[in-house]
């Protein structure tokens, strides 16, 4: 394992710690990733960031719905982590999308996301960074969890203590504003709530620019929490720092107009204060949103991320760009999962 | 999920023969590249026999175990237990020869603060320790990358301290009528401590080994445990899966009452042993390891002026590559 088995093919990006290139493995011809940290200089060497994504991403058995770590390897005094290469990412599709995503697409996005979220929680891991930006699009349209900078194993055992200051403002949960210090995956759950308005409504349901701010938006739509919609609220480091005035709810069809009520049904189940109380992954996954008309894009259906020249010439597209190496089962639906969800809609 | 864990899948091997036998070729590859042409008595002489290897290293296993108990801010047990677990991965597939134990016990000790998320930075660490602090300080950031490789860099480690609280919590629920669970604790811990200089890690399940902890603690406090492991704990699975835990937890308990002494007299002459055919390549205070690290860094600069000439000529294909995206 070196940095001779590939070619560099050009930069991708930059991130906190270090630089992202497309390479190409020259072995097998394919693309990736290599994320390069440079170790030099830092005071208390390896970053913890890069400590998290490893050691979280090792133990992470293949699910296609969370981006692959394909190797790890020094190169001088850098650790390169080699990743499979995606063209995109959510908030690249959201944000140049010329028409608005279908409400097909959008279900197609929630169920990979949700798939991805189950398979970590399941795993013990929750990610605390989840936003559009870190959700990559491959170029056959799939959706795959990133970034695990922030990544944390979590112990149900419920006395650990963490950092609040995770998750980009936007996506981050009302206790971590409040300034929890123990919480759990429900930081994760909220923020696939943001992310769920923020498709339904081509712009971010909370986009604070400060963190003040950020909890004026959510209290102006979920109203002030109480000690009843928000049992133990009062015990969070910062409650008595910053008060409120009263404001009662607004009803999220005012603020998500054009959805279905099914989609208002699932989005109001992830951005509920109490984070016991937002509807786990695994469970959102069986939610009638998705097992009603119009059911969910196939990836085919989904916008794929182009190339494109400078001059404006396009590419010509392959809208049918299947996967061949996913079995046919994943792409469809289970019938046995949707038969008690049909049961109930034809009563 | 330790099922599908990397401890598991790469790190659990099937018995001390298994591991005896790696540990065997480890020091025959060593010996091979560095005493070829000597007779079997020249190489007993003058390198470390495979005898002395585990000698030392378990001579710095208790020396790593006893500064994490001295450590300052006071350690979670689970960073010891990780420390410990890196610590002896590490010597399964390298010998001390290639590796001073002193400065790879010190680098584990520093990664598994961070991988356990017990945040103390290098100069505090450091702090703990007699002597140039800033020499290792040097060491361990120069050996943290190359731990972490060798390891494969696999950085969870199940620790049998977990497994143990999840069984108190199991008792206090499900049998708390029948015994009182925090009295099982001392000397479950102290059994789990104990096992920690055997190689139970590198074999059995964290869950096996706190369930021998257990049972060793409670057949010490005289509580009888039976009914709980097999009415409740087990309940369900099958005789020969009874069988066979119980099994298990007889080899582990057999083989942390049998551990080996300690040959204290024999670790200073081994050490000095060691000082003479030890790879001087990976010696920090040898003239051959400073320069590879200065060319290290010479190579990191020259990669980084040859990018930027690259990257400057590239610029006009970079934006081809990444240009606005279309979708359909």
């Amino acid at each position: 394992m070196s940095m001779f088995q590939y070619t560099i093919l050009g930069r991708i990006g930059e991130g906190a710690h270090g630089i992202v290139l497309k390479a190409k493995h020259i072995e097998s011809g394919e693309i990736v990733a290599l994320k390069k940290i440079p170790l030099r200089n830092l005071e208390d060497g390896i970053p913890n960031t890069a400590l998290r994504e490893i050691k979280a991403l090792q133990e992470i058995a293949d699910n296609p719905y969370v981006v692959t770590l394909r190797e790890v390897f020094p190169h001088g005094s850098m650790i390169v982590l080699v990743f499979d290469f995606m063209l995109s990412d959510l908030s690249e599709v959201i944000r140049n999308c010329d028409k608005p995503l279908t409400e097909a697409q959008i279900k197609s996005y929630m169920l990979m996301l949700l798939k991805g979220v189950a398979h970590l929680h399941e795993n013990h891991i929750m990610h605390r960074d989840l936003k559009p930006a870190n959700l990559l699009i491959s170029a056959t349209g799939h959706l795959k969890i990133a970034d695990f900078g922030l990544a944390r194993v979590f112990q149900n055992k419920g006395d650990r203590q963490y950092s609040h200051q995770v998750a980009t403002r936007w996506y981050r949960s009302p206790e971590l504003l409040y300034g929890a210090r123990k919480y759990d995956e429900g930081v994760d759950l909220w923020a696939v709530g943001c992310i769920f308005g923020e498709l339904l409504n081509n712009s971010p349901l909370f986009p604070g620019e400060t963190d003040i701010e950020q909890l004026c938006y959510v209290l102006r739509v979920l109203g002030t929490p109480t000690e009843k919609t928000w049992p133990g609220m009062t015990d969070l480091p910062d409650y008595h720092k910053i008060s409120f005035e009263h404001n009662e709810p607004i009803q999220f069809e005012k603020i998500v107009v054009d959805a279905s009520s099914d989609a208002l049904d699932l989005l109001k189940k992830f951005l509920v204060y109490p984070s016991k109380q937002r509807i786990a992954a695994k469970e959102a996954l069986l939610h009638r949103y998705f097992f009603t008309e119009p059911l969910p894009a196939h990836h085919s259906e989904l916008p794929i991320p182009q190339r494109s020249r400078r001059t404006g010439v396009q590419h010509k597209h392959q809208p049918y760009e299947y996967n061949i190496n996913i079995p046919l089962e994943d792409t469809l639906i289970d019938p046995d999962l949707i038969a008690p969800n049909v049961a109930n809609y034809i009563q | 999920m330790f099922a599908s864990s990397t401890h598991l899948k790469f790190w659990t091997f099937s018995g001390e023969n298994e591991i005896k036998q790696l540990r065997a070729e480890t020091s025959e590859k060593y010996l091979a590249k560095h005493a070829s042409g000597l007779s079997e008595d020249e190489r007993a002489q003058e390198f470390l026999t495979q005898s002395e290897e585990r000698q030392l290293v378990r001579h710095f296993e208790y020396v790593l175990k006893e500064f994490c108990g001295k450590f300052q801010p006071p350690m979670p047990k689970c960073v010891v237990g990780t420390s410990l677990a890196f610590f002896k991965r590490f010597y399964v597939h390298n010998s001390v020869m290639d590796y001073h134990p002193r400065d790879i016990m010190l680098t584990c000790m520093y990664l598994s603060c961070k991988v356990e998320e017990f945040y103390v930075p290098i100069g505090q660490f450091v702090k703990n320790l007699k002597g140039d602090r800033e020499k290792f300080a040097d060491i361990i950031l120069g050996f943290e990358l190359l731990l972490m490789q060798k390891i494969h860099y696999h950085l969870t480690i199940h620790n049998s301290f977990r497994a143990l609280e999840g069984l108190l919590i199991d008792l206090k629920t499900r049998y708390k009528d029948h015994c009182d669970a925090e009295k099982l604790r001392k000397i479950a811990e102290e059994f789990i401590d104990q096992s920690l200089g055997t190689d139970a890690s590198l074999i059995f399940s964290p869950s096996q080994i706190a369930l021998s902890a257990l049972l060793a603690s409670s057949s010490k406090e005289g509580i009888n445990l039976d009914n709980y492991v097999t009415g409740t704990l087990l309940l369900g699975s099958s005789e020969d899966d009874l069988q066979k835990t119980i099994y298990q937890v007889k080899r582990i308990r057999y083989m942390i009452k049998n551990q080996e002494p300690l040959q204290r007299e024999l670790i200073q002459i081994i050490q000095k042993k060691l000082e003479k055919c030890r790879n001087q390549e990976n010696n920090p205070e040898s003239e051959i390891y400073k320069r590879k690290m200065e060319e290290m860094i010479d190579e990191d600069d020259e990669i980084r002026t040859q990018k930027r000439a690259k990257l400057n000529e590239g610029r006009e294909t970079d934006h081809e590559l990444f240009g606005p995206l279309n979708p359909i």
